[in-house]
């Protein structure tokens, strides 16, 4: 069964986390983010869950690692300012493994940009906005129905990578009112528990696919979590052969797996002339816009990426090796058209925006003849 | 049907936001697909504000007004800042209150504003617009209209806006059928 509401990005956001079992939310308002902690603090309660509002985000963040450690599904929902903010422990979350979802409603520009307008920016922030080498999971969603479904995915791939999972909506995508159906039940990824005995538990020795099992903090299993390099046994370590193993083993286990993330979709001709790739609202035009070229007897396809990170190389690769054209459409100066170049499209043009204006069809008609 | 772009403009705290909500929800009942966006910002309040609803027979794949073939213009400013985007073949309706030189082709006046006045709610003046919406164009059903309104309002506030939007119903009717009623184009 399921049931259609009329609800607005963040809304959807919001229900997703709690079907997909989430019962603890630790945020700090912030535009255009801020329905996402108002609906959590009306309804976990009423799901024998918790909603902190804490004194920013750099608590929100920490709120929800230790909510994450003591077992529960956890969450967070922020846009830009609160997003650099948390790049500290968004770091912290990688390294102990610890899984747990940020939202981050992006919004214009730098710093503290326009809070009520929508932008692309945080594309490279979501990937390296914490130090040093790691992979990340960031999933975009191009409508309501999306907030929902890739929210609850969200959850899911956290528990199974034991990882935090970003997800990437903006201004416009939150805001906007759309039908989402909401199914009764939503399939759900529970984290592996320790069996066996309680002594020489090793809390960070990789079981199936490379991923630990979890106790919940406190429980007869030890649990040491730390930010520094760390042995099997949870010790920090100095040494080379750790370090290495740790660092590649972290990377490995999301990398190796992307075959499980979300893959691109894409619409258009077996052998497009011309590609557009683009994400989130900015894939809403360019489906519009393919729409009215097939009207007009051109040949363009769209790949609408629903995982930004890990980069599906493969999978733009394919479709754009005998394209004639590629056009990379997004709301900031290109942050992803540098990932498909290097990817060796190294013809792909870009179509952006940064003054607050969503990208509409037309531009991307005319930007594909421009190209012609 | 072809797809309708209503941009619904005026200023904040006229509840454009809440009215372009209770027309794609009235829409929804029908059987159609609809979108509703709005202006989120400092200037809610007394500034320009709008609420775009695009509404479809078929799947909409771009959410967001490209060039409205309906517009309400509620005041001054909504009109100067969004007559130009209208589609050529597009309807606009406008509060007569914000006296300007309305040139559009397919432009009708109503005193919207005074009317919502009239019925002791001021704030009721994109209900009432809507009401007139309702009557004028093959777009929402009256009672769809008025379900979507008891849906999206606390209890006190129901009534109030019903007679709103009831009052504008009533404007559409006295307007001679032809003129400025229709379809989208």
């Amino acid at each position: 069964m399921t049931n259609m509401q009329f609800l607005q990005g963040n809304e959807a956001c919001t229900l997703a986390g709690i079907a997909a079992g989430a019962r603890f939310f630790a945020g700090y308002p912030i535009s255009p983010a801020t329905e996402i902690a108002e609906l959590s603090a009306k309804l976990l309660p009423r799901h024998d869950g918790i909603y902190i509002q804490m004194e920013d985000e750099i608590a929100s963040i920490a709120a929800v690692i230790g909510a994450s450690l003591g077992g529960m599904k956890a969450f967070t929902a922020t846009s830009g300012p609160g997003f650099s903010l948390m790049q500290e422990n968004i770091g912290f979350a990688v390294m102990a493994e610890v899984p747990c979802v940020i939202i981050n409603v992006q919004r214009f520009g730098p710093s503290t940009g326009i809070a009520t307008q929508p932008g692309q920016g945080d594309i490279m922030t979501a990937r390296w906005g914490t130090h040093s080498d790691h992979s990340i999971v960031a999933l975009a969603p191009a409508s309501v129905q999306e907030c929902f479904d890739l929210t609850v995915e969200a959850f899911n791939l956290a528990e199974r990578f034991r990882t935090p999972v970003i997800v990437l909506t903006d201004a416009t995508i939150a805001h906007l009112r759309e039908t989402v159906s909401i199914p009764d039940t939503v399939k759900t990824v529970q984290r592996a528990r320790p069996s066996g005995p309680v002594e020489n538990y090793r809390p960070y020795a990789p079981a199936a696919n490379q991923v630990p099992v979890m106790p919940n903090y406190g429980d007869d299993y030890i649990l040491r979590v730390t930010g520094l390099v760390h042995d099997e046994a949870g010790y920090s370590s100095a040494d080379p052969e750790v370090a290495g193993t740790l660092v590649n083993r972290l990377i490995n286990k999301i990398e190796k797996y992307t075959d499980e993330l979300p893959e691109p979709e894409y619409a258009g001709p077996d052998r497009p002339e011309t590609v557009i790739i683009s994400y989130g609202i900015s894939a809403r035009a360019a489906l519009s816009a393919a729409r009215r070229a097939k009207q007009q007897g051109r040949s363009m396809g769209v790949i609408r990426l629903r995982t930004i990170w890990p980069f599906p190389e493969k999978f733009i690769t394919d479709i754009c090796r005998s394209a004639a054209r590629v056009l990379v459409v997004e709301m900031n100066k290109g942050q992803l058209l540098r990932e498909v170049r290097a990817a060796g499209i190294t013809e792909a043009y870009g179509l952006n925006r940064t003054d607050t204006r969503v990208i509409m069809p037309e531009e991307i008609l005319e930007g594909g003849v421009l190209l012609e | 049907m072809k797809e309708w772009q209503i941009l619904l403009s005026g200023s904040g705290g006229q509840g454009l936001g809440l009215a372009g909500k209770i027309l794609a929800e009235a829409a929804l009942y029908r059987g159609l697909h609809a979108a509703h966006s709005q202006s989120y910002g400092a200037r809610a309040r007394g500034g320009y504000s709008d609420s775009g609803v695009v509404i479809s027979s078929a799947e909409i794949a771009f959410p967001l007004i490209e060039k409205p073939n309906l517009l309400l213009a509620l005041s001054p400013e909504a009109y100067h800042k969004n007559a130009r985007s209208l589609d050529k073949d597009g309807y606009l309706i406008y509060d007569t209150d914000i006296d300007s030189a309305v040139q559009e082709k397919n432009a009708r006046g109503f005193p919207i504003t005074k009317a919502a006045r009239e019925t002791g709610n001021e704030r009721g003046a994109a209900i009432l617009a809507l009401g007139i919406i309702t009557g004028l164009f093959d777009i929402i059903a009256p009672k769809d209209g008025e379900r979507a309104i008891a849906d999206n309002l606390p209890a006190q506030f129901i009534e109030p806006n019903l007679q709103c939007y009831r009052r504008g119903l009533e404007m559409a009717g006295q307007v001679t059928p032809g003129d400025h009623t229709g379809t989208a184009p």
